[in-house]
């Protein structure tokens, strides 16, 4: 396909060493007034997005996370609390903290109760963003469950037919356990790309593709600047916009959250403030079968598909979450891969809070 | 594409067609009166490849004896929160109604439940089943591992089914009905262009030697595209692992037989979820909150050229109306496949 190549290859990156990287992201946490025990657990979540090479959740969603603190949108004290449960199913308010804890607290009460009633449903309200939904959904998966993590997002997203920002980018994570050491994880933005690929081309004011975006005037527009204003479509037409708006809505009213246009004070509008929501799903193979045969019917069907003839000029054929620990080990060995726009973006942060930046 | 030809005619007619089709393949009058009710909701609803035309399928499972007509679905464990049915081989939208209904009893008594059909069939149209546990107001998914059809993101081997989802969730008007398969077009689109001699869009599958083609009978030999690349690729994967191997069923290479005339089939398996809004807080509210959201979805601005935006579900329960006053649409040549096998079953067709 001659359609060009988006996100582009071959951006300017640089290594940054791991444990820096790490005291950076707690330093900017802190500096905002985020508690240590907080702070390292929201530092560890996006440490692990750019360990893992899906730098769209990691260092780079600093500015934004600092931004909605300092704009009193997340109250950085703010910590979860499970407000009402029965044997399958709880409700989490994240009390308008950052939205890392509750997601935390939602993923290991998913264990729990799963370990006990076989399923879980935990629903999140009053919190904020999670970021890498992937993480929470490892965790379940960690613990032996089958795990289904989505949460609501403020409006980027038209939907399939409109021209107007009403849908988040909503995305949704799967994961097993397998016969091996690691999960297989899946995670997906039902948007035809996820959001943050947009910023990240506006930092340089690169153009898009065509057919991603429109303006705030529901134009096309390949101006990463205009579209991040306006809006950006869905997966796949249709389907991805249905599946947005149902994901919309499992994590939003269902769990007692809003979503669509009541969560726009997110991105700067002037409206009442209401949290985002969280929805987690969690399965025990045990209760419907035996959890060995189960792990080694999962492990035999990655295989089956690892083993498929390839398509002309591809290497490999991988299923999700193949490469993601071998990335995290060679980051970890080798220095963690950084877009030189993302550093440029977070060294300016950090000049505002007087925090350090690693040599 | 160029209209292809229709039969009309009133929905108790075709049931009555069904059932008796059905009854004559080896269905016992209550499964075929079961399994008429699924299938007939999907040709009111627009969705001709899960109606009448994905009977043939089962007519030849019967006459294997891959599927077995009288058997009847049981519930055969029950916890907490959890339930496990075995369809014993029989018809699958029978042994699915008895999965969905379950998963709405359990869900009402625990806030949620998730329940597993094991030893089943195909069930067909999926958005049946959660409109169903929607209807009792309560939110409902399904998920279905079908046999292998679809290639995986940089592969050309099929090794994955059309594995659909579906999700369903109350309102205060219709609910919103949302059913999906996780390939780039379903099995029995492909199936319905090669009936017509239609060429498919670029990039929906390729045939027998990895070629990709637009030839729909060559992609039907060979393999249909994920949907959207690897997010379709990675979304059909995980339901495959939903309601195969978690329930304790298969996956992959096990059930390839489901496409093939001949060969071993192991049985199929679905997993349920039904989710009560009353577990989170106050169910109108959720039901007015979820109602506000779909209208404004819908008043959002449209892109040149669009006349509205609808929610999931909402163009299938329009169309049904229509087929439950004007008569419901049947391909000419489904409708012929049709009258072959009532001719070999000894079913007289309906004028």
């Amino acid at each position: 396909m001659a359609a060009m190549e988006f996100p582009p290859r071959g951006r300017p990156t640089r290594r940054i060493d791991p444990a820096a990287l790490r005291a950076l992201m707690l330093g900017l946490l802190r500096a905002v007034g985020c508690p240590q025990d907080i702070a390292e657990i929201a530092a560890e979540v996006h440490w692990e997005a750019d360990l893992r090479g899906h730098h769209i959740q990691g260092l780079d969603h600093m500015t934004e996370l600092v931004g909605n603190i300092r704009a009193g949108r997340i109250d950085p004290e703010g910590r979860p609390e499970l407000v009402r449960d029965g044997p399958a199913w709880a409700q989490i308010s994240g009390h308008n903290g950052l939205g890392h804890p509750a997601g935390l607290l939602a993923a290991a009460t998913a264990v729990e109760k799963a370990g006990g009633a076989g399923v879980a449903v935990i629903g999140v309200k009053d919190s904020a963003d999670i970021f890498l939904v992937g993480y929470y959904a490892e965790m379940i998966a960690r613990a032996g469950f089958a795990a289904v993590v989505t949460t609501n997002v403020p409006p980027h997203v038209h939907p399939f037919g409109g021209a107007e920002a009403v849908l988040g980018t909503n995305p949704i994570a799967f994961a097993f356990p397998t016969a091996g050491a690691d999960p297989v994880i899946f995670d997906m933005a039902t948007s035809v790309v996820a959001a943050s690929h947009i910023r990240q081309a506006a930092y340089d004011g690169s153009p898009i593709p065509e057919g991603i975006g429109v303006g705030p005037d529901g134009r096309p527009s390949t101006d990463p600047k205009i579209v991040e204003k306006g809006s950006i479509g869905s997966m796949a037409g249709h389907r991805g916009s249905g599946l947005a708006l149902c994901l919309g809505l499992l994590s939003g009213p269902l769990v007692g959250a809003a979503t669509g246009k009541a969560l726009d004070s997110w991105l700067g509008r002037d409206v009442p403030h209401k949290g985002l929501g969280h929805f987690l799903l969690a399965v025990d193979p045990g209760i419907f079968g035996d959890v060995d045969t189960f792990r080694a019917a999962v492990e035999a069907h990655l295989g089956e598909i690892r083993g498929a003839r390839r398509a002309e000029g591809m290497e490999h054929v991988l299923v999700p979450g193949d490469r993601l620990f071998e990335t995290r080990a060679r980051s970890l060995a080798e220095g963690v891969t950084m877009y030189e726009n993302v550093w440029r973006e977070a060294a300016k942060l950090a000049s505002t809070l007087g925090v350090e930046m690693p040599a | 594409m160029s209209a292809r030809p229709v039969k009309t005619m009133p929905p108790e007619v075709l049931r009555d067609y069904m059932e008796r089709l059905l009854r004559a393949a080896g269905c016992s009058d209550i499964n075929a009166k079961e399994a008429a009710e699924v299938i007939l909701e999907a040709d009111m609803r627009g969705m001709g490849m899960q109606g009448l035309d994905h009977m043939f399928s089962m007519f030849a499972d019967l006459e294997r004896g891959t599927i077995d007509g009288n058997a009847r679905a049981e519930v055969i464990g029950e916890g907490l929160a959890t339930a496990m049915v075995d369809g014993h081989r029989g018809p699958g939208p029978p042994a699915a109604v008895l999965a969905t209904d379950t998963a709405i009893r359990k869900a009402r008594e625990a806030g949620c439940a998730t329940v597993g059909l094991i030893n089943g069939a195909g069930i067909y149209m999926v958005g049946y089943y959660v409109e169903r546990m929607a209807r009792a107001g309560l939110v409902g998914c399904a998920f279905c591992v079908s046999a292998s059809l679809v290639h995986p993101y940089g592969g050309v081997e099929r090794r994955l089914g059309t594995n659909p989802l579906a999700i369903g969730i109350p309102t205060a008007g219709d609910p919103v009905v949302f059913d999906m398969a996780t390939s780039a077009l379903s099995f029995s689109r492909v199936k319905f262009a090669a009936y017509h001699d239609e060429p498919l869009p670029e990039g929906m599958g390729v045939d027998s030697d990895g070629n990709p083609t637009t030839d729909a009978s060559k992609i039907l030999d060979g393999a249909v595209a994920p949907l959207a690349g690897h997010k379709g690729f990675g979304l059909s994967l995980c339901v495959a692992l939903l309601s195969g191997p978690l329930m304790g069923g298969h996956a992959g290479k096990a059930i390839d037989g489901w496409h093939k005339p001949t060969g071993e089939k192991a049985p199929r398996s679905q997993t349920f979820i039904a989710i009560d809004p009353a577990a989170f807080g106050d169910p109108e509210e959720f039901r007015a909150n979820a109602q506000a959201y779909i209208d404004e979805v819908k008043s959002a601005r449209t892109a040149p050229g669009v006349d509205a935006i609808r929610y999931p579900g909402e163009r299938a329960l329009a169309r049904r109306r229509e087929s439950l006053a004007d008569g419901v649409e049947v391909l000419e040549k489904t409708w012929e496949i049709a009258a072959e096998y009532a001719e070999k079953l000894g079913v007289d067709v309906p004028a």
